[in-house]
């Protein structure tokens, strides 16, 4: 099914021909200079008369819209009409004086008192949005719902609507747009389907073009609808996959086997046995063999900083196609699933983008932390899902995030790694000591040479990073956590 | 380096082809009803702007009654008129509004034609309503398809338009054929002629 078009009022009484002069008449008389105060009328007016127009249902009472008229034209229409007349009268004359030409080129004239006689719509418009589920999931369908009140006195014989549909949503079934006419005080209703995406995303105002009913003169302006309409979509943070952290670690204990010897499960070494040892590490084999006494470290385990930093500077919006999901929101979503795989190891994670806009949250933990980034993850505009248009200073940026930066943090970056310039990043905080890991969404293709040049071109940077000993997983298309236990095979210690 | 604006570029008409939608949602309406349409059509993939069917269908029908009433009376007049309306298909088929005015011309040129060969005026008259209304419908089918595109419902208000000027179309003239049958006492063709270019400008003066 695609757009509903169903008018209240369509049913009823009079022809539609009749109604439409008629009202056309009645525009007439408020010409031109009026114009502007009748544009002005519809910009608020109708916030009393609102409730008892409507059938009963659920609706909160509409409050007045708000119509902005950008541009009232003249579409030229009908004015060849006219000259139609005057062709066929000048020919009736010369040949032969047929009045049947004469009578032909009077339908001309009738045309263009129509036109003439069509004064400039008024439009007094509410709109409201309904959304079929506000806080979706990424990926569900929701189904938006456009109903369109003609709050004015006179009937709007022609009148186009655009929704104004956020930037990162793509309509799925149905049209965010309609034509119809309405009568005073009825309402016409069309619905679409967006699939929602991460983000938070507010409609824009809707477009609308009214025209009279010969079509001669068109307004052009946007209607709000009362409130808002916004919808919210979050990332899960399901935690697949563990991403295996690199050693640097606090001193917390935690889930990471370190090199220090100490308590733990994992057996380090043996040592003499010094005062004050605890019992249960005493190597007593050994003692019952040797008469010494040892005692038994194991591999300490302890818990990790940890920042996850995304790129989301405008190169990184790529995607192999048209259409798919681009490497930032795939950065997103492995960044989603990565914090929550680390908060439940009892990591303390933080979040940072490389982008124009600044997004810090400082490693933390527990449920407000998680709350919190899940928040930053869906809805901060530096992870939006469309490009920024914001100036990025790289130097800047990274100066700030290594004030930051806990000084025994390590770095997950989520990168497409398109240019050089996050690698160098990388490679440069693992030399200040931040031991970084690179998850990098593969976003190249492998149709055109320039294409195939670029995908060989990432995959030398990444060779290059992994020789510099900064561990990378080259994120295809299969889940992340088949791509991370393919890479973390060749990883050691 | 060239290889990677590649991979860029691809990201970058895959947001665009978001944008698009967006650009196309919000700022058509703007553009939409000038004729800078093929500068707006180039930018928006994914939505289909051709022509909306039902006006389009009933252009075609007005044009086929234009063809009719040419050739009610003189026969060969319908030559010229199918022409037209060979024109007007083709203009509805690839949206081309120049192609469309171009059949409507070429079917007044048939009525014309029949009324040089001495047509019925009745013929006539319907001949011209029906050449003008096609031209109506068919201009407004592609308005429709340029600002909507096809896949929007826009039958409600193509439906109005068509019968508004429907109306006034087949009511003016009954009211110009019924003073035509009323005065045809013999006035001079020229004292009618003038008498219509001075309604003509008196529209014109009234509307300004």
């Amino acid at each position: 099914m695609s757009t509903v078009g169903s008018e209240e009022g369509t049913d009823v009484d009079d022809g539609t021909a009749t109604e439409g002069r008629s009202a056309t008449a009645r525009d007439g008389s408020d010409d031109a200079d009026d114009r502007e105060g009748s544009m002005r009328g519809g910009v608020q007016e109708g916030a009393g008369d609102g409730p008892d127009e409507h059938d009963g249902d659920d609706e909160s009472p509409e409050e007045a819209e708000r119509l902005t008229v950008r541009d009232v034209l003249d579409t030229d229409r009908w004015v060849g009409a006219p000259a139609v007349t005057l062709l066929f009268a000048g020919l009736a004359i010369v040949v032969d004086r047929q009045a049947g030409l004469l009578l032909a080129g009077a339908v001309g004239v009738v045309f263009a008192a129509y036109a003439y006689g069509s004064g400039t719509p008024a439009p007094t418009l509410a709109v409201e949005r309904r959304l079929s589920d506000e806080t979706p999931g990424p990926g569900d369908d929701v189904r938006v719902t456009v109903t369109v009140r003609n709050e004015g006195e006179a009937t709007l014989p022609d009148l186009r609507l655009v929704d104004g549909v956020p930037p990162a949503l793509a309509v799925g079934e149905g049209s965010p747009r309609h034509a119809t006419a309405l009568r005073p005080g009825k309402r016409a209703t069309f619905s679409y389907v967006v699939p929602a995406v991460r983000g938070r995303h507010e409609w824009e105002s809707m477009q609308v073009i009214v025209r009279n009913a010969p079509g001669t003169r068109e307004v052009d302006a946007t209607v709000d609808s009362a409130e808002p309409t916004t919808l919210r979509c979050s990332p899960d943070l399901d935690a697949t996959g563990d991403l295996p952290l690199r050693g640097l670690t606090t001193q917390y204990t935690g889930r990471i086997a370190t090199d220090v010897g100490g308590p733990g499960l994992e057996f380090h070494s043996t040592r003499d046995y010094r005062h004050g040892d605890p019992l249960n590490r005493v190597d007593w084999n050994r003692m019952a063999r040797t008469g010494e006494l040892a005692t038994l470290d194991f591999r300490e385990e302890r818990a990790a900083t940890v920042v996850l930093l995304v790129d989301a500077r405008e190169e990184a919006y790529v995607a192999p196609e048209p259409g798919a999901e681009n490497a930032v929101e795939r950065s997103v979503e492995a960044a989603g699933r990565s914090f929550s795989a680390l908060l439940g190891g009892g990591d303390r994670v933080g979040l940072a983008a490389l982008g124009p806009d600044e997004l810090w949250l400082a490693p933390g933990a527990g449920n407000d932390h998680r709350a919190r980034a899940r928040d930053l993850l869906a809805s901060h505009p530096a992870l939006s899902p469309t490009p920024p248009d914001g100036r990025f200073f790289p130097s800047l940026r990274l100066r700030r995030l290594r004030r930051q930066l806990p000084s025994d943090a390590q770095l997950i970056v989520f990168s497409p790694l398109v240019d050089d310039y996050v690698a160098s990043v990388a490679r440069r905080l693992d030399a200040y000591g931040h031991l970084v890991t690179v998850v990098s969404p593969d976003p190249t293709a492998g149709g055109t040479p320039g294409e195939l040049l670029a995908r060989i071109e990432r995959r030398s940077r990444i060779s290059r990073l992994r020789r510099a000993g900064l561990r990378v997983v080259d994120w295809g298309d299969e889940p992340l956590a088949t791509a991370v236990a393919g890479a973390a095979g060749r990883w050691s210690g | 380096m060239s290889g990677t604006s590649a991979v860029a570029n691809d990201g970058d008409e895959r947001t665009n082809g978001h944008d698009g939608d967006r650009k196309l949602a919000a700022g058509e309406g703007a553009t939409g009803s000038a004729d800078d349409a093929d500068d707006t059509e180039t930018h928006q993939r994914g939505v289909d702007r051709s022509p909306a069917t039902f006006s389009a269908s009933l252009s075609l029908l007005a044009g086929l009654f234009s063809v009719l009433g040419s050739g009610l009376g003189v026969l060969t007049a319908a030559a010229p008129g199918f022409a037209g309306l060979l024109v007007l298909a083709a203009g509805l088929y690839r949206g081309s509004r120049r192609a469309v005015t171009g059949g409507g011309v070429v079917l007044l040129g048939g009525v014309v034609f029949a009324g040089v060969g001495g047509g019925p005026p009745a013929g006539l008259l319907l001949g011209a309503l029906g050449a003008l209304l096609a031209w109506d419908y068919g201009e407004n089918a592609i308005t429709m398809g340029e600002q909507l595109g096809r896949a929007a419902d826009t039958r409600r208000a193509e439906l109005f338009h068509a019968a508004a000027s429907l109306g006034v179309g087949v009511v003016g003239s009954g009211v110009v054929y019924g003073i035509y049958l009323g005065a045809s006492g013999g006035q001079p063709v020229t004292a009618l002629v003038f008498l219509l270019l001075a309604v003509v400008l008196l529209a014109g003066v009234l509307s300004e």
